[in-house]
């Protein structure tokens, strides 16, 4: 099926960000029509997913973008938590510090279980920190990216593994050993 | 108080980019295909070393690279758009002024710096990009650009410099200029070196003594701006932000197999239309003028070639890409012959411009077309669910001939969860 529309402007209830995205995930707006004549056309596969009807495109204004809060007009009492508004809870915020310089990857093998770093955790890392004794890092050895625990031991620097089954890899110098990133998170699914 | 600009490049930043996630490719003799895996557009030091000229055609190595002396990848532009991004945010840390010159080079204002302390921030800025981001890059830093341009160049020539280069005496000005063959000049063509070599220039020194009436009467205004440049006079403006496709926005592709069919090249044409008009929407411009080309494959000389282009204009500026999709049934009305195997075809918007510079002339209305917000709706939608969700029609559905070839694409490591870095523990 290939719908078409010519006039586009989308308005579902005053809702901006995209009418036709709130129409296509949610089946009741179904009764929405899309005018069709040649010119655009709603993705097939969004279409066959979401099973719903065309939706109909209105002219109307829009807000730009949906505030946080929307306070209805002056009628009544205004909300008392209105004062208090802060923006939502961001994981970015709480678990990146440094942006630019923060990669994530997929850990693969049981070798670190200790350190909770299981087989398909992800893990958050961050290129911009200097690694210390102790830090679990990505290190680069003969060509592949490993993560380990960075332990001095007499001055020189070893990857430990947290599993009794895994040896430590002794470096035999500062210079041997390559740091790709520290491990600052992990990403653990419980189900 | 003198003006200092730094200029920052990144080494073989495609290479580059691929390395930092796949440090296996570390030390090889790696190259980056254009578009559609035709030629190699970016190569490590070792692959330069085997003689491989920038823009051999993929083909031509193609024994080495069965024999494993030569490794090859797709140009992966999600991964080098992101890469850049991250590379010129940590040049920010250090300046505000940043001119982003392209998706690899960045010129950053250090006016202020004690003279004495530069080579160290140069230093500083290509060891903190490197740890952030794992990309080698070269700085030279002069007093104008076309001499910080110099810098780079020297940089990158010489190894013993590390790197960086700091050419703000004119002493070492004028003993760099000196080697440095004008063809390597910042704004100095292969055309124009040429012109200056027949004319007795041969340095970049004899170009910064070279008369500048002359030059302007011999050349043109654009290089005697590049004389006194090189002079040390501070001539091109700085352009706030993003130089990179200030004046044009061009969308074109060499197509996966030649296309013979006028339905075909429609399609192809109207998604580079739509690919053009998304970008002068994200950089909230306008435009009335655009070029729209297409032509046969040079190198198949056997075949019947052709190639034509035609300028096209709508009354006022827009941003929509539906004005320019009417415009291309007559387009192609006036472009397209049967019997030939089109090979590239492409769609650019010119003369761009901001909403509120424009005035309408007197029979069209003034207001920039308020279709603009179906845009909006078009591009929300294609932003949260991929791009392309939401297409015209003309676009079409299934794979095309003209799609891209991408056959040794790596994964888009930094922008697709499921395309992240996999390590072992």
């Amino acid at each position: 099926m290939v719908c078409q529309v010519e006039e586009q402007r989308c308005s579902i209830a005053g809702r901006s960000e995209s009418a036709c995205e709130t129409a296509l995930l949610r089946p009741k707006y179904n009764r929405f029509l899309l005018t069709a004549k040649c010119l655009y056309c709603i993705n097939k596969q969004l279409m066959s997913l979401s099973g719903m009807k065309p939706i109909q495109i209105l002219p109307r204004p829009l807000p730009e973008t949906l505030p946080f809060y929307q306070s209805p007009a002056a009628c009544g009492f205004t909300s008392p938590a209105a004062d208090y508004l802060q923006d939502t809870l961001s994981l970015d915020q709480l678990l990146i510090r440094h942006p630019a310089a923060t990669f994530f990857a997929r850990a693969q093998g049981r070798s670190m279980e200790g350190a909770g770093i299981f087989d398909g955790d992800i893990l958050i890392i961050d290129r911009s920190l200097t690694p210390g004794d102790g830090d679990v890092i990505l290190a680069l050895l003969d060509g592949e990216l490993i993560v380990k625990r960075l332990v001095y031991c007499h001055g020189k620097p070893e990857l430990h593994s947290e599993n009794p089954d895994y040896p430590a890899i002794k470096l035999d110098s500062e210079e041997g050993l390559n740091v790709w990133g520290v491990v600052t998170e992990v990403i653990h699914h419980l189900r | 108080m003198k003006d200092v600009i730094a200029l920052c490049d990144a080494n073989a930043f495609y290479c580059s980019c691929e390395q930092v996630f796949n440090p296996s490719l570390l030390g090889k003799a790696l190259g980056v295909l254009s578009n559609n895996d035709g030629c190699i557009v970016a190569r490590t030091a070792q692959l330069k070393a085997l003689g491989v000229a920038m823009g051999t055609p993929a083909f031509k190595v193609r024994d080495q690279v069965a024999r494993g002396e030569i490794i090859l990848k797709s140009s992966n532009y999600a991964l080098y758009g992101d890469m850049s991004s991250r590379f010129m945010s940590v040049l920010e840390q250090f300046s505000p002024k940043l001119e982003v010159y392209s998706i690899d080079e960045a010129f950053v204002e250090l006016s202020g710096f004690p003279l004495a302390n530069l080579h160290a921030i140069g230093l500083d800025m290509k060891r903190r990009v490197f740890q952030w981001t794992g990309l080698p890059i070269g700085v030279g830093i002069s007093t104008t650009k076309t001499l910080a341009k110099l810098a780079n160049y020297a940089a990158k020539k010489f190894p013993a410099t590390g790197g960086v280069v700091d050419l703000t005496s004119p002493i070492r000005q004028q003993r760099l200029m000196a080697i440095t063959p004008v063809g390597e000049v910042w704004g100095v063509g292969r055309r124009i070196g040429k012109r200056l070599e027949a004319a007795g220039i041969h340095t970049a020194a004899q170009l910064a003594n070279a008369n500048r009436r002359w030059v302007r009467k011999q050349f043109s205004v654009v290089l005697e701006r590049t004389v006194c440049e090189l002079q040390g006079e501070y001539c091109i403006p700085w352009e706030e932000g993003s130089s990179a496709n200030k004046h044009q926005i061009m969308c074109s592709r060499s197509f996966g197999q030649r296309v013979t069919t006028r339905q075909a090249l429609h399609a192809a044409l109207a998604s580079f239309i739509c690919r053009a008009c998304e970008k002068l929407r994200k950089q909230q411009r306008y435009s009335r003028e655009a070029i729209i080309f297409i032509r046969t494959d040079p190198f198949k000389a056997n075949l019947p070639q052709t190639g034509r282009s035609l300028k096209l204009m709508v009354p006022s500026p827009t941003s929509d890409s539906s004005v320019w999709l009417q415009q291309l049934h007559p387009a192609l009305d006036v472009l397209f012959q049967e019997g030939y195997e089109y090979k590239k075809a492409g769609f650019a918007l010119m003369d761009l411009c901001s909403g509120a510079g424009f005035q309408g002339d007197l029979l069209t209305a003034a207001a920039i077309p308020e279709n603009t917000r179906m845009m909006t709706v078009l591009d929300a939608i294609n932003q949260r669910f991929g791009s392309q969700t939401l297409r015209p029609a003309s676009v079409g559905f299934r794979a095309q001939p003209w799609h891209m070839n991408q056959q040794v694409l790596s994964p888009s490591y930094t922008t697709q969860w499921p395309e992240i870095m996999k390590v072992q523990t």
